[in-house]
């Protein structure tokens, strides 16, 4: 949870499993939909956010916290003193460490990204997820993937030799 | 006020554990979502194919979605296959088709015992003009009403033909680039097709294809979002399909190559002069321009950043006009020429302050003289390669060496 700081203006965020999250107002703003509801005055005391869970939603916050010195107004002695440069890439190794879940949190992140429109996390997730596309075998991606082959054999042969109708 | 309404699937706590094994990605990604994800796979064909694999969904997203293609033109099956794909993947914006890929290899009913890639490595580069095929001239040889096609006249074709292209002009409404490679049995009819029904084709490459006045003209009249065209090779067509496109879509052309087309005279630089003002990139290689047509490109092609000439036909004259009318001038490359001098050099030293890039390949000419000039007057001068100018020597780059401060040079016999 986090706790009160003087000088910032905090705000609740609320689960819909009853959890509650006061969380800089900096940070929630990272999210656009809420930065919208924000500047439109729609969020009064506390904002419920509908479709993500305690778990799904503490994660986003993290990922919030973590993001929110680079852009935001809150970070500005942090990048007087360490270089853009080294700062980003500490967040990145930062990011690969954040993004070290399991297939079914990360599915609900990438959700939870587009609903809350993150575009960092979005993209963090979603490139995570079709990263394994190059490299692996079709049956890897699958498990990977955790998608169940609807295939039929001979329709599966099928697509395979319409394949190779186009080139490289 | 509350949070906007979702129409997705709610997320609960206790749908991971209850998936194991399951389908978690589907349930988890609405469609425009699992659309977001899959579209930054990236346009590699390869991943793509392996995402249409997957299952039925993402195939069905990938046929709506996928954008680029490259297709065979040869074999006895490349119409069909052409016509196949294009039913499947409506969306594509980006096609490629090249008779040096076969088509035949692909196709079920076809003999396919051989693999794809020794069908390929089976067509020597260095022979791609097979005259033994027919279908080259079948347009000439048998004049066919305008809805007839050469294979539904009973022709035999081992190529595509203006079937396949109109399937593809017909099925991919939203096509904006089109390269047509060795594609020696298609005609006008084709290119008509794309005209009528591909509006927002911006790019048209055109590569050692028999094309006739009416596709090149239909295409400046269909198609006038057009920005980019390159001709090389091209056969069948005059001076007067290259106008009519242009008077129709010059407007909107920023740029425009043109090589080794023996139809090509000073005519058409004229039509460009005139009506292509906003033309920044043009390579031009023609033994039949004169003075004459580079001077009128020069007059009427003010926003020229990108000049690439071999036209053995042209001497100083074109060149002072060049340096004389295009200051916003920045890459400027001249190959094969034996009648221009330093005048030249000193004109577009003159006028073109801009330039970064200089390329002088086989100037027999020009001298030390020529770099001195550009040396002293273009201080932006970033690459220089010079080759084959056999009046050039070492004082050449000390000029340079001793005005422009970014340069480098990659120079091989002066």
């Amino acid at each position: 949870m986090a706790t009160r700081e003087a000088g910032k203006k905090m705000i609740m965020l609320k689960s819909p499993d009853g959890m509650e999250f006061e969380v800089e107002e900096a940070v929630a703003m990272e999210s656009q939909t809420i930065r919208k509801m924000i500047e439109d005055d729609c969020a009064d005391t506390a904002i419920l956010i509908p479709n993500i869970n305690s778990k799904i939603l503490s994660r986003v916050i993290e990922y919030c916290n973590k993001h929110v010195p680079t852009t935001g107004a809150t970070g500005a002695a942090a990048s007087d003193t360490v270089a853009p440069a080294a700062l980003a890439e500490d967040l990145k190794i930062w990011d690969a460490e954040f993004i070290k879940v399991n297939r079914a949190t990360r599915f609900n992140l990438i959700q939870a990204a587009s609903y809350l429109n993150i575009k960092g996390l979005l993209d963090l997730t979603s490139q995570t997820t079709i990263d394994t596309i190059s490299d692996n075998s079709l049956e890897e991606i699958r498990s990977f993937l955790s998608t169940k082959n609807d295939y039929l054999p001979e329709e599966e042969q099928t697509i395979r030799r319409e394949n190779q109708w186009a080139f490289q | 006020m509350g949070f906007p309404n979702s129409s997705r699937s709610l997320l609960s706590p206790a749908t991971p554990a209850a998936m194991k094994g399951a389908d978690l990605i589907n349930v988890a990604l609405p469609e425009e979502l699992l659309e977001d994800v899959l579209r930054r796979v990236g346009d590699e064909k390869r991943d793509l194919d392996s995402c249409a694999l997957v299952c039925r969904r993402w195939r069905r997203l990938d046929r709506a979605t996928r954008r680029s293609a490259k297709l065979p033109a040869s074999g006895v099956h490349a119409d069909e296959v052409v016509g196949l794909f294009v039913e499947r993947f409506p969306a594509l914006a980006d096609v490629s088709i090249d008779e040096r890929l076969s088509a035949d290899a692909a196709v079920v009913s076809a003999p396919a015992s051989r693999s794809r890639r020794h069908v390929i490595s089976s067509i020597p580069s260095g022979s791609r003009r097979r005259m033994s095929r027919v279908p080259r001239f079948a347009g000439i040889l048998f004049p066919l009403p305008s809805e007839q096609t050469p294979s539904g006249d009973g022709i035999e074709s081992f190529c595509l033909t203006d079937v396949g292209l109109t399937s593809l002009a017909r099925g991919c409404k939203g096509l904006e680039k089109l390269s047509l490679v060795w594609c020696s049995a298609i005609s006008s009819i084709g290119l008509v097709r794309v005209a009528e029904n591909c509006k927002k084709l911006a790019s048209l490459d055109i590569q050692a294809c028999y094309i006739g006045d009416p596709g090149l003209v239909a295409i400046g009249e269909g198609c006038n979002l057009l920005n980019n065209l390159s001709l090389r090779f091209v056969e069948g067509a005059t001076d007067e399909g290259l106008i009519g496109l242009i008077k129709s879509c010059g407007q909107s052309l920023l740029s425009l190559g043109i090589a080794n087309c023996a139809w090509m005279t000073d005519a058409s630089l004229r039509a460009v002069g005139s009506h292509c003002p906003n033309l920044e990139i043009l390579s031009l290689e023609s033994e039949l321009v004169k003075n004459d047509g580079v001077i009128s490109i020069a007059k009427g092609c003010r926003l020229l950043k990108n000049l690439k000439l071999q036209c053995i036909g042209a001497g100083d004259e074109a060149l002072e006009a060049i340096g004389s009318c295009c200051s916003l001038l920045e890459i400027l490359s001249l190959n094969n020429f034996e009648r221009f001098t330093d005048r030249s050099l000193s004109s577009i030293a003159k006028g073109c302050k801009n330039l970064t890039d200089l390329v002088l390949n086989d100037c027999l000419l020009l001298t030390d003289r020529s770099l001195e000039f550009v040396a002293r007057s273009c201080k932006r001068i970033a690459r220089l390669k010079i080759n084959g100018c056999q009046n050039m020597e070492t004082a050449a780059l000390e000029h340079i060496g001793r005005w422009c401060p970014y340069v480098f040079v990659e120079n091989s016999i002066c």
